[in-house]
């Protein structure tokens, strides 16, 4: 359902300097994949999520979502796309201060059609087992609480695909761990993962690794054949 | 885009927010405040002025004050002063048709008044027997007779709060009382006039006949006003001239000199309020106004500030959903509602406040329905202008910045 076709994109910093973040970057990922695009800070793997996540156009190239050209999308199309089909988890958990578990992941639903639904939102706190926090402030939760909760929030408009940039980054082993967990389970519910990470061991959980490094995509491979490859 | 919604969350921002809030909304509050408390007294002080000056001035009368200056500007008491007389009364009334009657009246200013050893400084004023019915009555004894003008005699008329300065509890009716060293009996209790024109207090004073002040008191031939009573009020224009022409040639002033007197008739009076109102209904709103003003710089600074801090709660909200529209939606309804809430705050205190003034000052209380509907017109105007440029700051940012 995600078709990319060569796109590339560039940034022009401050004092002129042209940054070539992505080079003809081509790619296919099916429904219900868990995919795993993995390369070291600075590879162009953030600008690659932006683009698929629609959150940044590229400047060449074509980009398909569910059979649909999102080049001619307008801006406010594209928001609406986001809110209905993608869910975010970032590594800085993004949530929003003085603000209960609760109204954190009502926050799509408030830019959806149908509203906010105090019961959608519920059931995704559910899903992630912090049900009866749901009245907890955001500081009062733990890193992994934190990032659950997150993860609530990219699922109460139910959408397709998740889209989590080093979900694990902030976390203690043990809660990311927990985190991780969580993703598998969503993707044997059908749900389409694609993970951001440098950490290979995070990059592991998932059935496919792409590798990028300096804006191109160097490798696509089944991940058995990664590990196998890289001898762990 | 559910309104109703965006004002909850904004709401429960600003509980949640306090010493922010608190700082946003103490320019507002203090300008709605400021602008309800003056318009609240200044309205009752403006109806209290115009009773006072109607209460005096009545479209019926003129006064002559003697002393030129300039023709229509309010007395100044320059130029000679000693030129005007009963004379001059009495030949007014008799030339002049539309005239009714006229009082004269000498101001003799504060005299030491002396009753049984205790003594005090009493305004003094002599006026004729007209003055009953051109001015004010008596509550107790009588008023001065026309036998009592013409003898120059020694009787007062006291008001109460000079009675009870002087004389305690005791009945003033019939006890002697000196004025400087003059005796003088007691034969009527002036009725209440309240605070007069000029904030002076007009229940601390004492009433002599004209003549006497003149005679024994001052040693004088002049007189220092007049008020003089019109049958037609529609013919007050020529009656004026008609007094002047009168009054120049009484007193033998050539072309090129000014009047020696001063006229205020009803036409000048409402010159005068007209004058004065523009204090209480342009001056202080207008200051009012300024702070409520700064009040919307100030919560527009703050949001300004408020939006940078937020960088990355609005590009989260685009990620999940929200167009620009929707973030510019957010931060005008987050700061009207702080303006709203202010507004509110402020007409709350300002009509206490103005209550309680009005209540010190003896007045009734009255809901300032005006003011009130105009300061909360003005906070949410104010809202709205502060928050469209923070606004659109906060719209126009990019999600892909400020995620990273």
């Amino acid at each position: 359902m995600i078709e990319t076709e060569s796109i590339s994109k560039s940034y022009t910093k401050d004092g002129g300097v042209t940054v070539r973040a992505l080079h003809g970057a081509s790619l296919t990922i099916s429904k219900g994949e868990f995919v795993a695009i993995m390369g070291p800070s600075g590879s162009g793997k953030s600008t690659l999520m932006n683009i698929l996540g629609l959150l940044d156009r590229p400047d060449t190239g074509a980009y398909r979502l569910d059979d649909q050209d999102v080049g001619s999308l307008s801006v406010d199309q594209l928001a609406r796309f986001r809110n209905e089909k993608i869910g975010f988890v970032f590594q800085a958990f993004h949530l929003l201060p003085k603000t209960t578990a609760l109204e954190n992941v009502e926050l799509p639903l408030v830019y959806a059609k149908g509203g906010v639904s105090h019961d959608k939102a519920k059931a995704a706190l559910r899903r992630v087992g912090l049900e009866e926090r749901a009245a907890h402030f955001s500081n009062e939760l733990s890193g992994g609480q934190q990032q659950r909760v997150a993860i609530a929030r990219a699922l109460v408009n139910d959408p397709e695909i998740l889209f989590a940039d080093e979900p694990t980054g902030n976390l203690d082993t043990a809660s990311g761990e927990e985190v991780m967990k969580i993703f598998a389970e969503l993707h044997q519910q059908g749900k389409t993962v694609i993970l951001i990470t440098h950490d290979s061991d995070v990059a592991a959980r998932a059935e496919r690794v792409i590798r990028i490094t300096d804006g191109e995509i160097i490798s696509d491979q089944r991940s058995e054949e990664v590990l196998s490859a890289t001898g762990e | 885009m559910n309104v109703s919604h965006i004002t909850a969350v904004a709401l429960r921002g600003l509980l949640r927010n306090k010493l922010r809030s608190a700082l946003m909304m103490i320019g507002v509050m203090v300008g709605v405040g400021a602008l309800t408390v003056v318009t609240a007294i200044g309205e009752g002080a403006v109806k209290e002025v115009m009773a006072k000056i109607e209460s005096t001035f009545s479209a019926n009368n003129i006064v002559i004050i003697a002393g030129g200056g300039s023709r229509h500007g309010a007395a100044r008491g320059e130029g000679p002063t000693k030129t005007l007389t009963i004379a001059d009364l009495e030949a007014l009334e008799a030339r002049i048709p539309n005239i009714e009657m006229t009082g004269p009246s000498l101001r003799v200013g504060a005299k030491t008044v002396t009753y049984q050893g205790a003594s005090r400084q009493v305004s003094i004023t002599g006026y004729s027997e007209k003055a009953e019915r051109l001015s004010r009555n008596v509550t107790r004894g009588s008023y001065f007779t026309r036998d009592d003008v013409e003898g120059s005699a020694r009787v007062a008329l006291i008001g109460e709060d000079a009675a009870l300065e002087l004389l305690g509890g005791t009945d003033p009716i019939g006890e002697q009382v000196r004025i400087g060293s003059v005796p003088f009996e007691i034969v009527g209790v002036l009725e209440r006039g309240g605070v007069g024109m000029h904030g002076t207090n007009t229940d601390d004073v004492i009433y002599v006949p004209v003549t006497t002040a003149m005679r024994r008191l001052m040693n004088a031939e002049h007189i220092s006003s007049a008020k003089l009573r019109v049958r037609d009020a529609t013919q007050m224009g020529d009656t004026e001239r008609a007094i002047e022409r009168v009054l120049r040639e009484r007193h033998e002033l050539s072309t090129d000199r000014e009047n020696d007197f001063s006229m205020i008739t009803p036409v000048l009076v409402q010159e005068m309020v007209q004058e004065s109102n523009r204090t209480f209904t342009l001056f202080l709103p207008l200051i009012s106004a300024i702070a409520i003003l700064v009040g919307a710089l100030i919560i527009a600074s703050l949001m300004l500030v408020s939006v940078n801090e937020r960088r990355p709660e609005i590009g989260l909200r685009k990620a999940v959903g929200a167009r620009s529209k929707d973030i510019q939606a957010q931060f005008m309804v987050e700061s009207t509602t702080v303006t709203v809430v202010a507004g509110l705050l402020g007409l709350l205190a300002g009509v206490v406040a103005s209550q309680i003034i009005l209540g010190a000052q003896g007045k009734p209380p009255t809901l300032p329905w005006e003011a009130m509907s105009i300061g909360l017109a003005v906070s949410i105007a104010v809202g709205l202008m502060a928050g469209v440029i923070p606004a659109r700051r906060a719209a126009a940012l990019d999600p892909v910045e400020t995620l990273r």
